[in-house]
């Protein structure tokens, strides 16, 4: 693993690389750089041979350091960020995370990775997204749980993901109930969380966002017509500022960190108004799909739980788990 | 007393780790205690026997552990797993997949025992003990509200 991370600082300065300056820089024979290249391309890094032995990234992206990261989080947050890591590639930032070991409370752990190798997503799903291309951003702290209400901390992170985006200068997003964050109709990103019972009644939280940042034209321009048509934060910027990611990575810890201590003391009641101003499905006939059942109806916001309210036949109902879609006009 | 009071008393509480706080105004006291399990809180609010004023009706605040400690009265207690937060509970990783656990298997500790998810909340519970699954008390896809019995190990 920390040969990945040698191999791109290398060669994210795009100029040529020789196999033996590789070997020489990275610490390993030449018939391993050989190996690692070939898992870089496999990652979505665009390494372009030239000749049989060398290649050039022409187009680095921007890699994460914590110190640039750490540079850039709020002045003073209620947790204190004990460690940032940032990882070239990993299974998932959430169950790394999920391994432990666990903060102490009053204390967050953060971890990033510029390309997640089998990200997780509900009930067993997955997202892939080409190395550097999102952000992949887990942190984990410690709750005593007494919440009955944790589930709405979906919701709550969203509030926090959507106030860390504006700050950069995306207009126009909004929240799709409980977990997506949308820009004109398309998915910007997401957020998965997770809990886990530790010793001593306490519970592991681990909260995940993927954010897309920067997917290319083409990546955008295939998923238009699917089931989910994707975008970018340089899309919903309309350009490409200096250490984006390092400056959205910092942007949502902050956020993340304020709202996690604001969650504690008032649950998602201090989200709520946020949330509903930001409500991607309010007024909109829906599908909600859960496993094998669907049911159709018209969204119209979201309880003081955070559960979703969809009049199906006349009558609201609850929707606190499902896949929700927007239904197209017949 | 004051509701807000009260409120404010048990967020203390919660955030402490204390287990139990007393706390007297003028003819009024109330007494905040968590439970020894630490799954829930139960908060008594009571006025002294010798006052005699009208109060407001206590906000008990009740989490459903009952069932729970009555299947840990026997001699030889078997071991309750509650849900830690309301949510859907799911017996398998995905739709279609095997089971975590069923009826009679052999458990260790640490071992996924279900899912609990309420808005891609994902809660994986796992055991705490070692032991055989003797009762399954959720059904997959069903609610399951905070505290309640989902497995008795053995």
């Amino acid at each position: 693993m920390p040969h990945y991370r040698a191999l791109l600082d290398a060669l994210s300065n795009a100029l040529p690389w020789t196999r033996a300056d590789l070997s020489a820089v990275v610490g390993v024979d030449e018939t391993t750089v050989a190996h690692l290249v070939a898992d870089l391309q496999s990652f979505g890094v665009s390494l372009k041979p030239l000749g049989e032995d060398s290649w050039v990234w022409s187009r680095p992206v921007e890699l994460l350091h914590e110190a640039s990261i750490r540079a850039g989080l709020a002045p003073t947050l209620p947790l204190r960020v004990r460690r940032v890591s940032v990882l070239p590639v990993t299974e998932s930032t959430n169950s790394w995370l999920l391994n432990g070991p666990w903060p102490a409370l009053q204390e967050m752990d953060v971890a990033m990775a510029e390309y997640q190798s089998a990200g997780r997503g509900r009930r067993g799903r997955h997202w892939v997204a080409p190395l550097g291309s999102s952000l992949l951003l887990s942190v984990s702290t410690v709750v005593a749980p007494y919440r009955r209400d944790l589930g709405s901390m979906t919701l709550a992170v969203g509030v926090a993901a959507w106030r860390a985006l504006r700050g950069l200068g995306c207009a126009d997003l909004l929240l799709k109930w409980p977990n997506d964050i949308e820009y004109r109709g398309r998915k910007l990103g997401g957020i998965l969380c997770e809990l886990r019972t530790l010793t001593d009644g306490q519970l592991g939280l681990v909260v995940g966002v993927g954010i897309n940042v920067n997917l290319g034209h083409e990546a955008i321009e295939d998923s238009t017509g699917g089931a989910r048509p994707v975008t970018d934060v340089v899309t919903a910027l309309g350009n490409q500022p200096a250490q984006l990611r390092a400056r959205l990575a910092a942007a949502l810890i902050s956020e993340i960190n304020q709202a996690i201590e604001t969650f504690k003391a008032h649950g998602i009641a201090a989200f709520l108004s946020e949330w509903s101003g930001a409500d991607a499905l309010a007024g909109k006939p829906v599908r909600v799909i859960r496993d094998d059942h669907s049911s159709e109806g018209l969204a119209c916001g979201v309880d003081a739980d955070g559960a979703l309210l969809v009049k199906i036949d006349g009558v609201v109902e609850r929707v606190a788990v499902g896949d929700v879609s927007v239904r197209q006009a017949a | 007393m004051d509701i807000r009071k009260v409120k404010k008393l048990i967020e203390l509480l919660e955030e402490s780790g204390v287990a139990e706080i007393e706390i007297r105004e003028g003819e009024e006291s109330v007494r905040i205690s968590r439970y020894g399990n630490g799954q829930g809180v139960t908060h008594y609010v009571q006025a002294p026997p010798s006052m005699p004023a009208p109060t407001a009706p206590a906000p008990t605040a009740t989490p459903a552990a009952a069932p729970a400690a009555a299947v840990a009265a026997g001699p030889n207690p078997d071991h309750t797993v509650t849900a830690p937060m309301v949510g859907t509970f799911y017996g398998s990783a995905a739709p279609g997949s095997k089971a975590f656990v069923e009826l009679g298997s052999e458990v260790k500790a640490g071992q996924t025992l279900c899912i609990i998810e309420a808005m891609k909340m994902m809660n994986q519970i796992e055991s705490d003990k070692s032991g055989r699954v003797v009762s399954i008390l959720a059904k997959n896809g069903e609610p399951v509200e905070f505290g309640q019995p989902l497995f008795v190990i053995e």
